[in-house]
């Protein structure tokens, strides 16, 4: 069954840059610099969220691969918590990262995850999220 | 108990005990790997690579082995310097003493010469420096 929810591995990045997307509108700029927008929806969305694991062991790499297939082989999206994707953060900011406050945006893998090896049994491993709002 | 001093030390190269040595030392670090993560206030580490290094002095001696006429720091200097085309070699060393008990300490492992160099002056004996930086694993290490 699609569009289930799939908890990423609890592993700690030691990097995560987060942007909260932008509100769908167009812009028109009159000749006499007047500007008039057109919002199409409250909400924003194209969230991203870029993880990067450093020196991980192999098996935690391959735990990220495995979520990788199982959010991607149906339509799927990827959660966060506290203990994964959001670590660090204060409760306040997670639910932004975590996207659970409400903003109904879901994480999918915005391209596949890319595994660094670093020498036998350690990798390095960035991912990037999107912030998808599903348009059921 | 006992200390061990120059006399109860030894350098080999490919096996044969160098004449004339006057002092050797090595050095073995090992890199770490940054996994501190987010969360974490304290550094957190993962063993990389280790690496091994290491320096002699011999004194440029001339002396007969059997029929052989042999000169250690000349054979290792011929081992770093090379005329064009040769390759450079691998040399395998074994760093030891000899302790209380006649029991043989050492360190075995294979090695790239990385330096070599030699000065003559007034007043001095005629010595080859060389440095060494291990390729592999340590063969054995008995210390």
């Amino acid at each position: 069954m699609a569009d289930q929810p799939r908890p990423f591995p609890d592993i700690a990045p030691s990097a995560r840059t987060y942007t909260p997307g932008e509100y769908a509108q167009t812009e028109f700029k009159a000749l006499n610099g007047a500007t008039t927008v057109i919002r199409y929806n409250q909400r924003r969305s194209d969230s991203t969220l870029d993880l990067t694991f450093q020196h991980i062991t192999d098996d935690q790499a391959a735990s990220i691969l495995r979520h990788f297939e199982d959010v991607n082989s149906d339509w799927n999206y990827a959660t966060f918590s506290s203990t994964s994707g959001s670590v660090g953060a204060s409760e306040s900011l997670g639910k932004y990262i975590e996207e659970s406050g409400g903003s109904g945006l879901r994480w999918r893998y915005d391209k596949p995850p890319q595994v660094k090896s670093i020498r036998p049994g350690i990798s390095s491993v960035s991912c990037k999220f999107i912030g998808i709002l599903d348009g059921n | 108990m006992a200390f061990y001093s120059g006399s109860s030390g030894y350098l080999m190269y490919e096996g044969t005990k160098a004449a004339k040595v006057q002092n050797w030392r090595f050095s073995s670090s090992l890199a770490v790997l940054d996994a501190t993560t987010l969360g974490d206030r304290d550094r957190t580490s993962v063993a990389g690579i280790r690496q091994l290094t290491g320096s002699c002095r011999l004194f440029y001696y001339d002396y007969k082995s059997g029929s052989t006429a042999k000169n250690d720091a000349s054979a290792l200097i011929n081992k770093a310097i090379k005329t064009a085309g040769e390759a450079s070699e691998v040399v395998q060393f074994a760093l030891g003493f000899v302790d209380e008990n006649g029991q043989d300490k050492t360190i075995t492992f294979d090695a790239f010469i990385t330096a070599a160099s030699m000065s003559l002056a007034v007043g001095e004996v005629l010595a080859a420096d060389i440095t060494f930086q291990a390729t592999g694993a340590i063969e054995e290490l008995s210390l």
